[in-house]
């Protein structure tokens, strides 16, 4: 009797456990068609939207894999609709849950990119990991045509290469959530990575090409790749990779490489006669890894005359990159005003609602704070040593 | 027994039904008639007749041919009997009382007249002398059959340790434990079980140590046994354990003296079965299966290491085949990228769905692994190439079966045969749980192994939980389970299980 008690016991919680958590969906591996990334387009004539998706292509082997990628596409009026559709051209269920990318067109995203987003975070497959990436071409989905790289897979190369920004910190990471945070905090604006291709071999290779700045989910202007690494040495997103220092004097020019280790900044808002001001404070670590011409660091004399010549270039580029935005774009992709909010609250609620009006004249200065740790193995150029 | 009686009344022959019906006369030829009649139609029973040259009557001899040391009989028996010169002690005719005290040169020698009790000892091996002219019978212990050497069990090899093994004589595994323990607080208890083998089994434990309520419950369960023949100790272990129903042991068995004598000293008990070289302890743990005797032989860092290797062993083997089925069929967003394209891969153009694949590869190993017990050696061979090819390459290349399915059967199957004890268990909880999750996922695997928790946390033997002191985080519970403190540092015996001597020291102190 117990026993039988146990037996309807366990078949009433299986049972239940079946009806409860819906975990219903047994899918073989192998009858799913697996998105690496997409791209999404509208078209100018019917006002569709054109989504593109690279889907793995894997064939059938038992030792030696070779998976290459194609491309699906289709129009529909909804992304959703559209990912639906796909679905006839594969005969088998597209599955998100490893894409990695969405490439979104320039045009789109001037409209506003906030629509194509919805889908994404709003379904279960599709990660919040994704990056996002804004196409410089006519249609987004030419950058699956580059075909010169690992698995013609552009989608997993496109991720890959946030992996080497601490060694080329030339470009920003951008994912669904980080881009959805940056758009819903106050006094923050997302930027996001451009991909473009250059040409390799005559093959295309997709490359990443300074940024575009947004006002809420809407492109309202490009960074080039050097203000783009300014704008990331005031977010404090670079720790690492170099730049390189050109020291101008009447006889000659003479450059050097610069290798960052650490870098850290503190974005401290004052308020001065009734003004609010910002005071951006990098503290630098870095060393010296190229020297080209005749520059002296043996003395202390010669050593702070180059410290402060570094310093002098940061703060300029700094500036010049802060005053463009200002001026141009008028977005605050630097974060002074969520610095201001989290550091004098009372301010802010005077000047938070208009905030994108005084971002425009807002005061900013920079101070730059180096510290160069060592010349690698060799303290002076060869020649000076000769000497 | 109505049923009995009725049977036996059918019957024309006037054969007795139970031996206490029996009862000796004063005539030789009646009492030996009376033998041949117990014993008929067995015909390796020997009577040997012989003059008694000292009283002038006659005796014989009954014993069973094989059963008996026959060079003991000769030297140290019938030659005694023969020589024994009555008139030169100038005495009477020695009755039976002389003969056992003054002439057989036998250690072990008993008068009696009860039918019963001679019955059982002839057919141990002993020897009947029935005198003519006497109502009682000499029980001479003449008990010497062949037995197996001692030898090292296969079943359970140790790089460091004793290598002796139980044999299947009670006797000796007797005399190997009371080696190892040399005090009189040592007590083995008999029995005799089977109502035709009336196999000889022995209850041991130290006195003082071993609880006395699990003693009394165990002797209440083995009085209980009611079966034909006890032919191992499996059928007694069968028979008394808790949870009858559940795959897992609640007693343990070992064919190592050491282990047992081990066990002993932690306040278990141990019931030795003649007959079986595999002695049960009892109460029997969860952690028992993973504890193995080379582990207190070795330098303890080294026996940490292998018992938890032992126990991730286990967890791999039952939830292998159930992860890879429940990750590749519900939860692939939980594969690594790279991973999941070779799995889909080498899946694409295999006919069968995961789950039959995962089901019949390790069907195939089960297989292969009882062909590999039963079989006798010689072709052990054929059957590795065959297992080879089958569970290999050729049924990968003919894409029955895709590759990752290979090395998951290959790893369930090497982790299974890490720790054979828990063999039994492992094998009916892999297919539930890769049932489970081939219907729920992971979420029913997951429920699987709650499930298992559940029971095995449920389970008492002899009263003592399954689990005992595995939920604990103190010191003092953890010394001796997943890891194996060193010696010095285990002051304490389990306190269930010997209440009311719980110092393993004498004093006990840090």
């Amino acid at each position: 009797m117990r026993f039988i008690r146990g037996i309807s016991f366990l078949l009433i919680v299986f049972v239940l456990m079946v009806m409860n958590a819906g975990c219903w969906n047994y899918r073989e591996i192998d009858k799913l068609t697996l998105v690496t990334g997409a791209a999404i387009d509208k078209d100018d004539g019917t006002g569709k939207y054109v989504v593109t998706v690279e889907v793995l292509d894997i064939q059938p082997g038992g030792q030696d894999v070779e998976t290459t990628t194609r491309t699906l596409s289709t129009e529909a009026d909804t992304i959703f609709d559209a990912i639906r559709d796909l679905a006839k051209q594969t005969s088998e269920r597209l599955y998100w849950s490893h894409a990695k990318t969405v490439i979104i067109s320039r045009s789109i995203a001037d409209e506003g990119i906030l629509p194509i987003i919805d889908f994404i975070s709003r379904d279960q497959e599709t990660r919040f990991s994704m990056f996002i990436y804004i196409s410089d071409k006519k249609m987004a989905k030419e950058v699956f045509q580059a075909k010169d790289v690992p698995s013609e897979n552009v989608s997993y190369f496109l991720a890959e290469l946030k992996t080497i920004k601490n060694t080329i910190p030339e470009f920003p990471t951008a994912t669904i959530k980080s881009f959805i945070v940056d758009i819903y905090e106050e006094g923050m604006e997302p930027i996001i990575p451009v991909v473009s291709s250059i040409e390799n071999n005559g093959e295309h290779i997709p490359n990443i090409k300074g940024s575009v700045v947004f006002k809420d989910d809407k492109a309202i202007g490009y960074l080039n790749e050097e203000d783009t690494k300014n704008t990331l040495l005031i977010k404090d997103e670079i720790n690492g990779g170099v730049f390189a220092q050109i020291i101008q004097s009447e006889k000659e020019t003479k450059k050097l490489t610069l290798e960052i280790f650490k870098n850290n900044v503190k974005i401290i808002p004052r308020y001065v006669n009734g003004e609010v001001m910002i005071e951006v404070k990098i503290d630098t670590n870095l060393s010296i890894g190229e020297m080209m011409g005749d520059i002296k660091v043996s003395t202390e004399k010669e050593h702070l005359a180059l410290k402060e010549s570094i310093e002098k270039q940061i703060e300029s580029r700094c500036e010049k990159t802060i005053k463009k935005v200002q001026k141009e774009y008028g977005s605050d992709i630097f974060g002074f005003g969520r610095a201001i909010k989290a550091k004098m609250p009372k301010v802010w609620k005077q000047i938070g609602s208009e905030w994108d009006e005084r971002f425009k004249d807002l005061k900013v200065s920079v101070k730059s704070n180096v510290q160069i740790r060592n010349t690698a193995l060799m303290r002076e150029p060869i020649e000076n040593i000769k000497r | 027994m109505k049923k009995n009686n009725k049977a036996s009344g059918n019957r024309k022959t006037d054969n007795k039904e139970h031996l206490n019906e029996y009862s000796l006369s004063l005539s030789l030829e009646d009492n030996i008639k009376l033998f041949r009649d117990i014993f008929r139609n067995d015909d390796t029973l020997i009577t040997r007749y012989l003059d008694i040259p000292c009283s002038g009557s006659k005796g014989c001899f009954v014993y069973i041919d094989g059963m008996v040391d026959t060079q003991t009989l000769s030297e140290s028996i019938i030659k005694p009997i023969l020589d024994y010169d009555a008139e030169s002690h100038k005495k009477n005719a020695p009755d039976v009382e002389q003969l056992m005290n003054k002439v057989v040169a036998s250690v072990n020698v008993k008068k009696t007249d009860v039918v019963d009790e001679i019955i059982s000892a002839i057919l141990y091996g002993d020897t009947a002398f029935v005198i003519d002219g006497s109502g009682d019978v000499l029980l001479l212990d003449t008990k010497g059959w062949e037995k197996r050497a001692i030898e090292e069990p296969t079943s359970e090899k140790v790089l460091r340790g004793p290598r002796e093994g139980f044999t299947e004589s009670i006797l000796v595994n007797l005399t190997m434990i009371r080696r190892r323990l040399q005090t009189t607080k040592l007590k083995f208890l008999f029995k005799r079980l089977g109502q035709y083998s009336k196999t000889k089994v022995c209850i041991c434990y130290i006195e003082g140590m071993a609880s006395e309520k699990i003693l009394t419950e165990l002797v209440e369960r083995l009085d209980k046994i009611d079966i034909d023949g006890v032919l191992d100790s499996n059928y007694i272990q069968e028979l008394i354990k808790d949870e009858p129903l559940s795959p897992f042991k609640t007693i343990g068995n070992t064919e190592r003296p050491d282990v047992v004598a081990a066990k002993l000293l932690e306040g278990r008990f141990a019931v030795i079965v003649d007959g079986s070289p595999s002695a049960l302890t009892l109460p029997f743990l969860f952690i028992e299966y993973f504890q193995v005797n080379e582990d207190y032989y070795q330098n303890y860092i080294f026996s940490s290491i292998n018992r938890l290797l032992r126990i991730i062993a286990a967890y791999i083997t039952i939830s292998t085949p159930a992860f890879y089925v429940g990750l590749t069929t519900y939860q692939q967003e939980m594969i690594p990228e790279e991973l999941l394209f070779s799995i889909s891969a080498s899946r694409r153009g295999v006919p069968f769905p995961t789950i039959v694949e995962a089901v019949v590869m390790i069907l195939i190993f089960e297989l292969l692994r009882e062909a590999g017990t039963r079989m006798p050696e010689s072709i052990g061979q054929t059957v590795n190439i065959v297992g080879a090819l089958v569970l290999g390459q050729a049924a990968v290349e003919a894409r029955f079966v895709s590759s990752p399915i290979i090395i998951v059967t290959a790893l369930t199957g090497i982790t299974g045969l890490i720790t054979p004890k828990i063999k039994g268990p492992i094998i009916s909880l892999r297919f539930i749980l890769l049932f489970l999750s081939a219907v729920l996922g992971l979420y029913g695997y997951t429920f699987g192994v709650m499930g298992l928790f559940i029971h095995l946390f449920s389970m008492r033997s002899f009263g003592i939980p399954y689990m005992l002191r595995l939920g604990s985080l103190r010191p003092e519970d953890v010394k001796d389970t997943v890891v194996r403190a060193p010696l010095w540092f285990m002051y304490f015996r389990p306190q269930l299980l010997s209440p009311r001597n719980p110092l393993r020291r004498s004093k006990g102190g840090r």
